[in-house]
């Protein structure tokens, strides 16, 4: 709260936060704000006069866009966009590079320092998946992890993760179950913090409209940085949650005192395998593929309480002689069948 | 202020920063059309609206923002990576305007609108209004009205989008030391209107000093 005690209503007029909170009375700002009124009386009027002035400012220029238009416009520009021909092979392009590069190879120039790495392989192909529904959504990772988008939130994940490092980018909220790769960290970056783990599981809560990032960890160890820090990651263990406030540029960790209740519990008695496989599907939105006629006589008892979504298929494909790949984020069974 | 809200549409519409926006254009540059998607999401409402305080025909700046996202991915692989997405994507879309105007007819067309807004507000309704909210808001408008196109634009683009003066000089292609001027001659004449009007204590809120004011 430091940052505003000599502000001025010039500078009210400017702050991002103070901003959002004129639009939106009774957004997430409110809050703060309500708060710094009744702490700082002697601002009060000072307030008032930059509360005002971007009032009107707002009010004057604001043109109403409905959100219908805008949507029928991005779609208008989607439709657009998929009729534009396939990008043609740039052969002489290449051809002219490739001369150029070994005239300056012949130079010498080879020699030269590096150019600093961009942050991604120019070939990375990014996948995006956006929950609007109510319902949480799985999503696959190529690497077998599995991330449950909650509802308004968006992953952006990379088709295939090159060699060396696994990264997502999270906009909203979402449980991580990483598969376990000590040689290539897994980092989640959302628009403040990078989540660093090696294969762990952990909720993300990173709504951009509010004023608090929330990471809590379920079982193995996570280390969390503000991206634009360069200080030491903090380390969180099981039942530890780090909350970081971008407004007041504050991490805090705490510990929970319960463990958090665990989801989707499902037991099977003596269930045919391709309706354990149906409810699985429709439990985690995940698109299982295998054989209806082929697993017809396969039949299993289990119950699952935390076990995310490759522990049951594991187990399932374990009891049955079968197994199971991720390709595309969808799931394939193979199985020879049961003996009835 | 957002009608109709929307969760996913306020997730997605919220401007990115600068991590997020450099992510994201990369993967346009790359020809990840989800990208393009994402980028026009994040700036097309503000886009629209600063568009239409240029140009008051609603479907022309609507064409023009199709043309320009189009563009953007048609020259995806020869797209500069600018630091700021917003003030970059705003400076191509007043160009459009402008070559807009250009083509319409040979001879000089008001390159703005005459007014924004509020046209059907005669005097006698500002009489008739007692409650000193409507006044203020009024009083603004007729002071805001008494700018020229220019100032109002530049009064836009910093007060309404939020925008540094290093943001305003990309888009409206004036140096540095212009933006400055401009900015605080539109604010004392706006102060001025403002006073004439008789309400002093709003203005404070923009009597911040200026070099050269």
């Amino acid at each position: 709260m430091k940052k505003y005690q000599n502000f001025e209503a010039h500078d009210f007029i400017h702050d991002e936060s103070f901003r959002q909170w004129v639009r939106d009375p009774a957004g997430s700002q409110a809050l703060f704000w309500q708060e710094y009124l009744t702490k700082h009386p002697q601002q009060q009027e000072v307030i008032r006069q930059a509360r005002l002035f971007l009032e009107k400012i707002y009010a004057h220029y604001a043109e109403p866009v409905a959100q219908a238009e805008v949507e029928l416009e991005l779609e208008k520009l989607k439709e657009r966009v998929a009729v534009q021909p396939v990008r043609r092979l740039r052969v002489f392009t290449w051809v002219r590079w490739a001369a150029v590069l070994l005239i300056l190879a012949g130079l010498g120039w080879w020699s030269w320092p590096e150019k600093p790495a961009t942050p991604e392989p120019a070939s990375l192909h990014w996948a995006m998946k956006t929950n609007p529904g109510k319902e949480p959504v799985t999503v696959l990772l190529p690497d077998g992890s599995v991330v449950t988008l909650e509802k308004n939130s968006r992953l952006w994940y990379p088709v295939q993760f090159p060699k060396d490092k696994r990264a997502v980018h999270l906009y909203g909220d979402a449980f991580f179950d990483i598969t376990k790769n000590p040689n290539h960290p897994f980092v989640v970056y959302t628009s403040e913090l990078s989540t660093k783990v090696l294969g762990t599981s952990f909720w993300i809560y990173a709504r951009p409209q509010t004023q608090k990032t929330v990471v809590e960890v379920r079982s193995g160890q996570v280390g969390v940085r503000v991206r634009t820090s360069t200080a030491v990651p903090t380390i969180l263990n099981p039942q530890e949650q780090l909350t970081y406030d971008k407004r007041l540029y504050r991490l805090d960790k705490i510990t929970l005192f319960k463990k958090r209740a665990v989801f989707r519990e499902q037991t099977f008695d003596n269930a045919p395998v391709p309706r354990v496989l149906v409810e699985l599907q429709r439990q985690f939105g995940v698109k299982i593929n295998y054989n209806a006629e082929q697993l017809r006589n396969c039949s299993i008892n289990t119950s699952f309480k935390e076990e995310n979504l490759q522990e049951r298929l594991s187990a399932i494909c374990q009891a049955i002689g079968a197994t199971y790949q991720v390709k595309g984020g969808q799931v394939f069974i193979q199985s020879d069948g049961c003996t009835p | 202020m957002p009608r109709n809200y929307n969760p996913v549409q306020a997730l997605i519409s919220q401007h990115p920063n600068s991590l997020e926006a450099q992510h994201v254009w990369l993967q346009l540059c790359q020809g990840n059309s989800n990208a393009l998607n994402q980028v026009a999401e994040w700036y097309y409402a503000a886009l629209l609206n600063y568009g239409l305080k240029l140009e008051r025909d609603r479907e022309l700046v609507k064409d023009l923002l199709q043309e320009l996202f189009l563009e953007l991915w048609t020259r995806r692989e020869s797209l500069p990576k600018p630091e700021d997405t917003k003030a970059y994507l705003f400076a191509i879309l007043r160009n459009k305007i402008y070559r807009s105007y250009r083509q319409q007819s040979g001879y000089s067309h008001e390159p703005y609108p005459e007014s924004l807004g509020s046209e059907e507000l005669g005097v006698e309704s500002l009489l008739i209004h007692q409650e000193t909210q409507e006044e203020y808001h009024l009083r603004l408008t007729k002071a805001l009205e008494s700018l020229s196109p220019r100032q109002r634009e530049i009064i836009f683009l910093h007060y309404y989008e939020g925008l540094s003066h290093d943001q305003i000089a990309e888009i409206m292609q004036l140096n540095h030391q212009s933006v400055y001027n401009l900015l605080s001659r539109s604010l004392k004449e706006l102060r001025n209107a403002w006073i004439v009007g008789g309400i002093l204590y709003v203005t404070n809120a923009l009597s911040f000093p200026f070099p050269g004011n």
